[in-house]
């Protein structure tokens, strides 16, 4: 497949036709051979060239054949992470922790318009909006410790700061009322926990504790809820998807000292009403997962370095995997889950990053 | 004065006329072979590189890189402090050339540091040292706070937060009207210089042990490892928070507002450019080979391209000259009025960052972590 040079034209806004057999979909709850509707998925992604871009992708075709047609590209300056709705048209994207910016993408005018981070805090790659607030997991530089910056979400004006209660903030949900037997709206936050250093990049400080935990917070005054963390401190919460259920599922990396003790933790923990457990079944798959998406039954979790994607149940029962080469980004919609892989076949055209969002 | 001694005085000045024009031409011709030896580009085919110890190399890098570069730093924060305290007692006499002068002592002690920082290791890390003197973006407010307290001394600068004191702060000092002598801005700028002083005479750089055991060889691999991660992450900062964010920062700006904008780091000291050439030193040294001969671990840095052609990875070496030589021809015509200037420096760094991120950390063994690719 040849990516078409015009990706990177000045106006930084096209429609592009080449087909990129890259993804597939998962049709549930068995590998059935559906036909999948249509569907349009916001997506980021590197170019061969290195080159970082997030666009629209439409997908077609049956089952494991399914295709995808990039319709919209915009160049970013760095790597991104995390998609967001923002209202009507409007999406934000934010660049890959340790971030400097974030960029108000219009899919329908191709018109953008970036903010920039100032320096004393990082963006950590994900977003959230509760009403006429727009919610950043950030690092604070100096301390080194988590913050949730509180902006305004239609002009981006930076209202409050607050402290997470833990390292490396990275996703964050808005849940209803009811929700893990609280009483309000609220958002929980997945303390990543990682140790870093601001002169070392994205640098691991392995000999460091980590500080990985789930807080639920006021989303009008950062009060604390609750606060959960797990036994084994080596395994970083990062990523979730919240079930109809009430049932929170959570994404983790492992980040232990050894290959072999990396292999045999689990990257998929439940949070509900009874607590934050581990789920045993979603070990051996070299200790990460990528991202999550909830379904009818359970959970799906995109497990990069192994290859592979798997199918929990409410419980943490594995109903089924399969092999998906660079597991990566999932999107789901009832029974549909699509997860974005690279087809072997083709030679890296495009990489896909962790997250999409179906649109 | 008699005859003869009118003689003699004048053969006397004669003589000593005739010295000075001789000297001035030795010193001439010195000056012309010392320039034409620099500007000789080096020759490696005549050049047999040594097998460098990793010990070696770390050892090098922490003695005759950062130490040396602490050491100048040291010696012009004390001018600074001396030109400070000078400007401050002028007694409300303080003349406009004398702002100048301790401007311009500002910004050598200031290029001096971005030079020392620009690959940040050793204690610099431990102390988180860029946080402490060199943190932005500067609050005003707490500043303001600072100035009202008027503090003294190592103990009550300790108690004033990073974002109030360090260069930000005296830089901002430096260019407000009513920093004359006698005030307390004066003497709180005195205190901030003092206290930057003070942290960089605080850095100890240690040197490590030679391999004589197993756990020895994996601390040396760790050393090497976390170094050349430093060199790659001193590209990144140069390239992407130093030239090429504000550029784009500035193009977003121009966009919005109709006009163009031209806000650039340290543009108020017009030290924007140096800026840039101090940092790009502070990496290229750590780099290239530069001098005519094979350099010495116990006298001299060793710096990545000899270790590599002391490994024998000729090939490595050789792209690694070229690639920061592109670097080096693209830095020296950078101008902040000619942005297409900077993207050319951007590019070149990017194509070196590249290099270094792939090829010669797959060379050397070792894995990127700055930078890492997982998804998060």
């Amino acid at each position: 497949m040849v990516i078409d040079p015009v990706l990177n034209s000045r106006r930084q806004f096209l429609v592009q036709s080449s087909a990129l057999a890259l993804s597939m979909a998962l049709p549930l709850p068995a590998e059935l051979a559906t036909h999948t509707r249509q569907a349009r998925l916001l997506a980021a992604w590197q170019l061969p060239n290195g080159a970082y871009q997030v666009g629209v992708l439409n997908a077609a075709g049956p089952g494991a054949a399914l295709s995808y047609t990039v319709t919209t590209a915009v160049d970013l300056p760095t790597r991104p992470h995390g998609l967001m709705h923002l209202q009507g048209d409007e999406y934000l994207v934010i660049a890959r922790r340790p971030g400097d910016w974030f960029l108000r993408l219009n899919i329908r005018s191709g018109e953008t318009s970036r903010v920039w981070q100032e320096e004393d805090r990082h963006l950590n790659g994900h977003s959230a909006v509760y009403g006429d607030w727009l919610y950043t997991t950030e690092t604070d530089v100096l301390g080194g410790t988590g913050a949730l910056a509180v902006r305004n979400r239609h002009t981006f004006e930076l209202l409050d700061v607050w402290p997470t209660l833990g390292k490396d903030p990275h996703e964050m949900l808005v849940l209803p009322k009811g929700g893990l037997g609280i009483d309000e709206p609220f958002l929980l936050v997945a303390n990543g926990g990682i140790p870093t250093h601001a002169d070392m990049g994205r640098t691991q400080l392995n000999q460091l504790p980590m500080d990985s935990s789930l807080v639920a917070l006021h989303p009008r005054t950062g009060k604390v809820f609750n606060q959960w963390a797990l036994s084994d401190t080596r395994l970083s919460l990062r990523h979730m998807a919240a079930h109809t259920s009430g049932v929170v599922g959570i994404a983790m990396q492992a980040h232990h000292s050894t290959a072999a003790l990396r292999d045999a933790a689990p990257v998929l923990a439940l949070l509900d009403e009874n607590g934050l457990r581990t789920v045993n079944e979603s070990a051996g798959v070299k200790g990460y997962a990528g991202d999550i998406v909830a379904t009818p039954q359970g959970f799906v979790i995109s497990c990069t370095k192994n290859n592979s994607a798997g199918h929990f149940d409410m419980q943490g029962n594995l109903l089924h995997s399969r092999a998906a080469n660079a597991a990566c980004a999932l999107a789901a919609e009832g029974e549909q889950v699509w997860l974005g892989s690279l087809a072997v076949e083709f030679s890296r055209p495009l990489e896909l990053d962790n997250h999409w969002l179906l649109i | 004065m008699n005859p003869q001694h009118q003689h003699e005085l004048k053969t006397g000045l004669l003589r000593g006329l005739v010295w000075v024009v001789l000297a001035f031409v030795l010193l001439v011709v010195l000056n012309f072979a010392n320039s034409a030896v620099a500007a000789k580009p080096v020759d490696r085919s005549t050049m047999l590189f040594p097998y460098y110890e990793v010990a070696e190399v770390l050892n090098s890098v922490a003695i005759h890189h950062h130490n040396k570069d602490t050491a100048v730093l040291r010696d012009q924060l004390e001018a600074l402090s001396v030109a400070t305290a000078q400007y401050c007692k002028t007694g409300g006499k303080a003349q406009p050339a004398n702002m100048q002068q301790l401007q311009g002592q500002y910004a050598k002690a200031y290029l001096a540091w971005l030079e020392l920082s620009a690959v940040v290791m050793g204690p610099m890390l431990d102390n988180n040292t860029v946080r402490q003197i060199d943190f932005r973006p500067l609050r005003l407010n707490l500043l303001e706070r600072a100035i009202k307290k008027q503090p003294q001394g190592a103990q009550a600068m300790a108690l004033i937060g990073s974002p109030a004191k360090g260069f930000p702060a005296l830089e901002y000092l430096l260019t407000q009207n009513d920093f004359k002598s006698g005030t307390p801005q004066c003497n709180y700028a005195h205190e901030v210089v003092l206290d930057i002083a003070r942290t960089v005479a605080g850095l100890r750089w240690q040197t490590s042990a030679t391999q004589a055991n197993q756990d020895d060889a994996q601390a040396l691999g760790a050393g090497m490892q976390l170094y050349f991660n430093q060199l790659v992450g001193a590209t990144h900062n140069l390239a992407w928070e130093r030239m090429e964010k504000p550029l784009l920062k500035n193009k977003d700006e121009a966009r919005a507002n109709m006009a163009p904008a031209g806000h650039w780091p340290f543009s108020e000291f017009h030290l924007t450019e140096k800026a840039w050439a101090a940092q790009w030193q502070g990496i290229e040294h750590l780099l290239m080979v530069t001098g005519q001969t094979v350099p010495q671990a116990n006298t001299q840095v060793i710096p990545l391209e000899a270790y590599l052609r002391g490994l024998g990875k000729i090939e490595l070496a050789d792209t690694l000259v070229k690639y920061s030589s592109a670097v080096a021809v693209a830095m020296r015509s950078n101008d902040i009025t000619k942005p297409a200037s900077v993207e050319q420096s951007v590019k070149a760094l990017k194509v070196l960052k590249g290099f270094l991120e792939s090829e010669v950390a797959k060379g050397l063994k070792v894995s990127i972590q700055f930078s890492s690719s997982d998804g998060d």
